[in-house]
């Protein structure tokens, strides 16, 4: 092209594919298309065919959003959330072409607008779908060998340090938001009564193929969250006591073994190491 | 994570393969139904989980073809390496037969806009496919096919007619050509030019795959029907009778049944597939008596 280089075409086309509203730039475009049907207007004709692929695009990645949060969906009614999905989409696309990757700052994106301030559970709720669906497509680490323990001399095992399997979170919140996504999967919402409402603190991870959940005691994820954290046993340890000090609901040295050995029946640890200061 | 195993790469047979949708990985791994092979989207398996273990069982008795919809070869900025390298592990990992991407892009730095969108048929164009691909397939060492696009545009500023660029690129890169004739027939339709003459225009033995899909019709005022190559319903009469022409043409190739959206149960895949294979195997009869 004489005057625009194919870096400047892919440009103003991807402005043009994006943008909510077409303007003056869009008229630019569209010049450059070639009018198949001389008798009619040059411009209706331009506008048309670029309408096919802003409607792919957007239809396609909001779409893409719909299947990721279908429980936030469900609770906000589908014409608000494709009007929300959309919004997003134009301001946060893709970065990877592989669509397993996207969507997740659609949790902030729920956390910051205006419009579901009265439902101030939402985000939490979508955190934990990414959760899931994150849980559910991450790569396949082979689990943590349990004579690897065995290796360590028991004067290092404070040293411990632990690598995590990647489809392995945790998330906290003040909602019980495992209740209101499980409740919401099935076809007949059930009602929940929030006023009564107790937070939680989950911990999301992956057994052979199937994605778990379970509600931990607030002190073994504060455990678990050091340790994910990359800390040793013992610092993780230190850590959680004085979490537990700060709340009043003192821990004794006795229940490190019986948390340590429950997190260890999880397939949580990929390896370890002894972490040497 | 499993143990890498030894595949053998194993070839694309001239028969008809089907698209693989997750809706029928345990019909085909319970009934083994008769279909030559089967063609993955590539970007749907960049993750981990359930879904290999669903390929790695169909894999083990179905020849695999990989069909990527996101590498953006015709981008100015170059190829995304993160990308190439996720499309290098599922390569060496599931030994595909062909290796397939397309003759457009969809990638501007880091937006990514999941379309296979158009690009101007100039030489500057040209250069930049003939680049990536090349970069591509140092990277994968291997040949790949690029596919021909369906569009809803055309840009008034050309070097080249789409088909004429299509085998600028294949000959220049050393690439092979995907001939997907439902997009040449939806592009023929959208922008009149003449389908049978774009066809002709392709030599043969650049041509190493054909794709058969559906369309959808969409009346839009002022501009009389459009043609959508959405992939969500059966192959058309029209399109079947091109097929016949690039058969005639090209001679056997291996015709995939694509259908990605609006996905049907199996036993519709299996009859398309069958229809596709009953044009394969009159040509080769025809062939064999002639």
């Amino acid at each position: 092209m004489a005057n625009s280089t194919l870096e400047q075409f892919q440009h103003q086309f991807c402005q043009q594919l994006l943008m909510a509203e077409l303007d003056d730039s869009s008229l630019e475009f569209m010049a450059k298309f070639k009018q198949q049907f001389p008798a009619g207007d040059a411009n209706t004709e331009a506008r048309i065919r670029l309408d096919i692929y802003r409607n792919n695009v957007i239809h396609s990645l909001s779409c893409a959003i719909g299947d990721l949060y279908p429980v936030v969906k469900r609770l906000i009614g589908d014409d608000f959330f494709n009007q929300l999905a959309i919004e997003f989409v134009r301001a946060h696309p893709p970065q990877h072409s592989a669509l397993v990757f996207y969507g997740q700052e659609f949790i902030e994106f729920v956390n910051q607008h205006p419009a579901c301030e009265s439902l101030p559970y939402l985000s939490d709720v979508a955190q934990l779908e990414y959760l899931n669906h994150q849980a559910f497509n991450a790569i396949d680490v082979e689990a943590l060998a349990p004579s690897l323990l065995a290796t360590v001399a028991p004067d290092q095992l404070a040293s411990i340090v632990f690598e995590c399997d990647p489809a392995m979170t945790l998330m906290s919140s003040a909602w019980p938001v495992e209740n209101i996504w499980r409740e919401n999967l099935t076809t007949e919402p059930q009602r929940i009564d929030l006023s009564k409402a107790v937070g939680c603190c989950l911990l999301v991870y992956r057994e052979k193929f199937v994605v778990k959940i379970i509600d931990l005691n607030p002190h073994c994820f504060n455990f678990l969250q050091q340790l994910a954290a990359g800390e040793s046993i013992g610092v993780a340890w230190e850590t959680t006591c004085q979490l537990a000090d700060s709340l009043l609901e003192p821990l004794s040295s006795d229940e490190l073994s019986p948390m340590l050995s429950y997190l260890l029946t999880l397939p949580l640890f990929t390896n370890l190491s002894v972490k040497h200061d | 994570m499993n143990t890498p195993s030894l595949i053998v790469p194993q070839s694309i047979p001239a028969t008809a393969g089907v698209g693989l949708k997750p809706q029928h990985f345990d019909t085909i791994i319970e009934s083994s139904p008769n279909v030559g092979w089967f063609e993955i989207h590539a970007e749907n398996y960049m993750g981990g989980g359930a879904r290999h273990q669903y390929l790695t069982k169909i894999r083990d008795n179905y020849p695999l073809s990989l069909h990527g919809v996101g590498l953006s070869l015709g981008s100015a900025n170059g190829l995304c390496e993160q990308h190439l390298n996720a499309l290098k592990g599922l390569v060496d990992r599931y030994q595909p037969g062909l290796v397939s991407e397309h003759l457009s892009w969809s990638r501007y730095h880091t937006r990514v806009l999941n379309d296979l969108l158009p690009v101007p048929y100039t030489e500057e164009s040209l250069a930049v496919f003939v680049r990536n691909i090349d970069h591509c397939q140092n990277v994968l060492q291997r040949q790949i096919l690029i596919e021909n696009p369906s569009s809803y545009f055309e840009l008034a500023e050309a070097d080249y007619d789409e088909a004429e660029f299509l085998v600028n690129v294949a000959k220049r890169s050393g690439c092979k050509i995907l001939l997907d004739v439902n997009n040449v027939y939806v592009s023929a339709c959208n922008h009149h030019f003449d389908a049978e003459q774009y066809i002709a225009s392709i030599p043969p033995e650049l041509v190493s795959e054909i794709h058969l899909a559906g369309h959808s019709l969409q009346a839009i005022a002022d501009l009389g029907p459009v043609r959508i190559d959405d992939h969500g319903s059966k192959t058309c009469n029209e399109v079947w009778r091109l097929y016949q022409l690039t058969l005639n043409h090209v001679g056997p190739q291996p015709t995939l049944i694509e259908w990605d959206t609006n996905v049907p149960l199996w036993p519709v895949l299996q009859q398309e597939a069958d229809k596709a294979q009953q044009y394969l195997t009159d040509l080769l009869r025809e062939q064999h008596h002639g």
